[in-house]
């Protein structure tokens, strides 16, 4: 391709940062520099969505007039093209992740990148932690997907894992890995087993050896009848619609949209006090707790199933927090406003 | 009918659970019987000049030419190989266990040396000491798997817990799975002497308070240990009391990726009351540190460090599951009071509080398992047991 904005991703799975670009490039796409062309380096469920925004095939050949890499795990890419082209980089990861960077991504993030996008604050802060220049980043924090359930969609849910009207569903949502502390759901649902009104489930992937981990924590803990793993959903609409309280376990995640997209189906989110859940618990978005305080995460949720009027204002915070700085239209017209910016360079280098 | 010549197969030479037991048994063997021992160690390691001074030792893979043999097989099944790494194992391994013939009986200790079985010239019968549960018998070769069935005449569980999974899931007939709970040479952790000036030395080098008690763990840093459950009890503890409690553990790698995590763990949770020392070449020493030992693993058939501070009058406290509540339930009612549900943070913490704030309940709790420890688990009263039924295998 000549000119135009060359798009890499890591990855197309249905995980946060890929949803996340697709979110972005699809409401931006009239407003980004043409042509657009998208290079994948993984393959996923979401491909031929994110090849479908391309207005032109990626050959790898030509020099376009920006370039964007999605998540820091693709940035040392950008060694493999011309050392004129400006670059964005779009940092949706944080501290351990981005300590397992390798060198070259690094030194892209570092030297090669003329714009890091960061998604909130906890990440900026340790992406200087890392050496970037702090004149180099900007906050773009992740615009928020609203779920669309539908009463069928989520009466199905509640049915599949038969949860009765006098229960609850507890649900916790995420590739079940270490970082997203799946590990730490199955302790919280121990705690809150007492109550035999409560249900547990977990959406999302699970890969072989987290699963047989977590699978023997279950059995060990003599939850197998209780807790339900689902594995990868299309579409997490009606399970977070289903859910009466959204468990957050994760150690790390700079910006989960997972508890604003809950919000907006009306259920409210636990979670522990770190990443992007330190501001919404600030602003109570969320009710949080110290990591890894498991016990005080199980009497969070059973505050917000028993609390009818605290679940309620916690969905408000959380709603209100996502329509001011998280809505579809503002971060998109942001995110075209730097690529621009860049690509005007761009075509001044040249 | 006697033993008269035992092959003792050991996957590695680590200062680790099971090579320490098939040491133990080994020596006692070697001490007491007439039965002439040779040591098999498929990795080498810190332990095996200590088989050397007891028996006849053969290290594998001690030339270049079968180490390189070595890599490309393991390298080939890690690929997902099913068949090409065959030949390698064959050029390998064959002419190194060539000499290893006319023995009674071949002792695999632990699951990892039972590869070996098929390349071993072959002997009167066969034996597997399982040290292991269910996902490390799970994440092993399908291969290993069935040989695990098929190859040996009979099993020998460390534990209850070991012997249930073997009968109950990998459908082993029952009547020739015999259980043999670890055991340890109790000796120098019942008559270790604190060593005042030692426990200062060390108490400094760690800013601990004389008035600070210890709650120790040890071992490997991985899931299966369950270091990121230690650091959640040490929170929970701190969350519950106003007395100065230092979580250490002893051993480990602080280096690997686990350790990486686990320090983001320990950051995140801003737990600068948990300690990982990493290996420590005298752990005794360590260990004299503790108060009380908390087992906090996700998967453990029994593990030896708990028979050490047992032995030493540390009480435990520990998870229901694996095999160590078989310990603390069998030693009595006050150990016993150690054993929680899985998983369940709250209650190990007072547990934990309570043994540190009850001298009453600590001596009791401690001296009973010491008691049961030296009674049940000492190499002079198990290692006997144990040779008594492979030697009527044997016969």
């Amino acid at each position: 391709m000549n000119g135009g904005l060359l798009v890499i991703a890591h990855e197309a799975t249905r995980t946060g940062s890929p949803a996340v670009l697709l979110r972005l490039l699809t409401a931006a796409r009239d407003d980004l520099p043409h042509p657009i062309s998208v290079r994948l380096l993984a393959d996923g469920p979401l491909a031929d969505d994110l090849r479908a925004v391309a207005t032109t095939p990626s050959d790898g050949t030509g020099r376009p007039d920006v370039v964007l890499v999605n998540s820091a795990l693709a940035a040392g890419e950008l060694w493999r093209l011309p050392d004129d082209v400006p670059a964005a980089v779009y940092v949706h990861e944080q501290a351990i992740a981005l300590g397992e960077l390798s060198d070259d991504a690094l030194r892209a993030l570092r030297e090669r990148a003329a714009v890091v996008l960061s998604v909130s604050e906890a990440t900026t802060a340790d992406l200087l932690a890392l050496g970037v220049a702090a004149d180099r980043i900007r906050l773009l924090p992740p615009a928020v997907h609203r779920p669309d359930p539908t009463d069928a969609g989520t009466a199905a849910v509640r049915r599949e894992l038969s949860v009765r009207d006098d229960q609850r569903l507890v649900l916790g949502c995420g590739v079940a890995a270490w970082r997203k502390g799946a590990d730490l759901f199955v302790p919280t649902c121990a705690r809150l087993a007492g109550r035999r009104e409560l249900v547990f489930a977990w959406v999302g992937q699970r890969h072989r050896t987290e699963r047989r981990r977590l699978d023997h924590d279950t059995r060990a803990a003599g939850l197998d009848e209780r807790v339900r793993w689902i594995g990868e959903v299309d579409d997490t609409s009606n399970w977070l619609a289903a859910a009466d309280v959204l468990l957050m376990c994760s150690r790390e995640d700079p910006q989960p949209l997972v508890p604003f997209e809950a919000a907006y189906c009306g259920t409210p989110t636990a979670g522990f006090d770190v990443g992007g859940l330190v501001t919404m618990g600030r602003n109570g978005g969320a009710v949080t707790v110290p990591f890894p305080d498991v016990a005080g995460l199980a009497t969070a949720a059973e505050s917000l199933i028993d609390d009818t009027a605290l679940a309620r204002a916690t969905v408000d915070a959380a709603t209100a927090l996502a329509d001011r700085h998280h809505d579809l239209t503002i971060v998109a017209a942001e995110f075209a406003a730097v690529l621009n910016g860049l690509a005007a360079d761009g075509r001044t280098t040249e | 009918m006697t033993i008269r010549r035992l092959l003792a197969v050991s996957h590695e030479a680590t200062l680790t659970g099971a090579p320490m037991n098939l040491l133990h048994l080994v020596r006692w063997i070697s001490e007491e019987t007439s039965t002439e021992v040779h040591v098999l160690i498929l990795r080498d390691g810190p332990l095996r000049h200590r088989f050397e001074e007891v028996a006849e030792t053969t290290v594998l893979d001690t030339s270049p030419i079968s180490a390189a043999l070595g890599t490309v097989q393991q390298g080939l099944r890690h690929l997902g190989s099913s068949r090409a790494w065959k030949p390698f194992a064959e050029l390998r391994l064959r002419p190194q266990l060539r000499s290893l013939s006319g023995f009674d009986l071949v002792y695999l200790n632990s699951l990892g040396s039972l590869s070996m079985l098929p390349y071993l010239p072959p002997a009167r019968h066969v034996a597997c000491h399982v040290h292991e549960l269910q996902v490390a018998l799970t994440t092993q070769p399908d291969d290993l798997q069935d040989l695990l069935r098929t190859g040996p005449d009979v099993w020998i569980a460390a534990s209850h817990a070991v012997r249930n999974m073997l009968v109950d899931e990998t459908r082993l007939p029952a009547e020739r799975v015999l259980l043999h709970h670890e055991f340890i040479d109790t000796a120098p952790f019942v008559n270790h002497r604190p060593d005042a000036r030692r426990a200062n030395r060390m108490r400094r080098e760690l800013q601990l308070h004389p008035e600070t008690a210890v709650v120790m763990g040890a071992g490997t840093i991985d899931w299966r240990k369950g270091t990121e459950l230690f650091i959640q009890l040490g929170t929970e503890v701190r969350r519950r009391t106003r007395h100065p409690v230092r979580f250490l553990w002893v051993g480990g790698d602080l280096t690997g990726v686990d350790a990486q995590r686990l320090h983001s763990d320990l950051t995140r949770a801003d737990a600068d009351h948990v300690t990982f020392l990493g290996t420590k070449p005298e752990p005794l020493d360590w260990f004299e540190l503790a108060d009380v030992f908390a087992l906090t693993s996700h998967e453990d058939p029994y593990p030896l460090v708990c028979l050490e501070h047992a032995a030493m009058g540390h009480p435990l406290v520990t998870y229901r599951n694996g095999g160590m509540p078989e310990l603390l339930e069998a030693a009595g009612p006050e150990a016993a009071l150690g054993v929680v549900d899985f998983l369940d943070v709250g209650a190990l913490a007072e547990r934990t509080i309570a043994l540190l704030d009850s001298e009453t309940l600590y001596q009791q709790a401690a001296a009973q398992l010491r008691a049961h420890v030296i009674a049940e688990h000492d190499v002079a009263v198990a290692a006997p047991q144990l040779y008594e039924d492979l030697t009527r295998l044997s016969s």
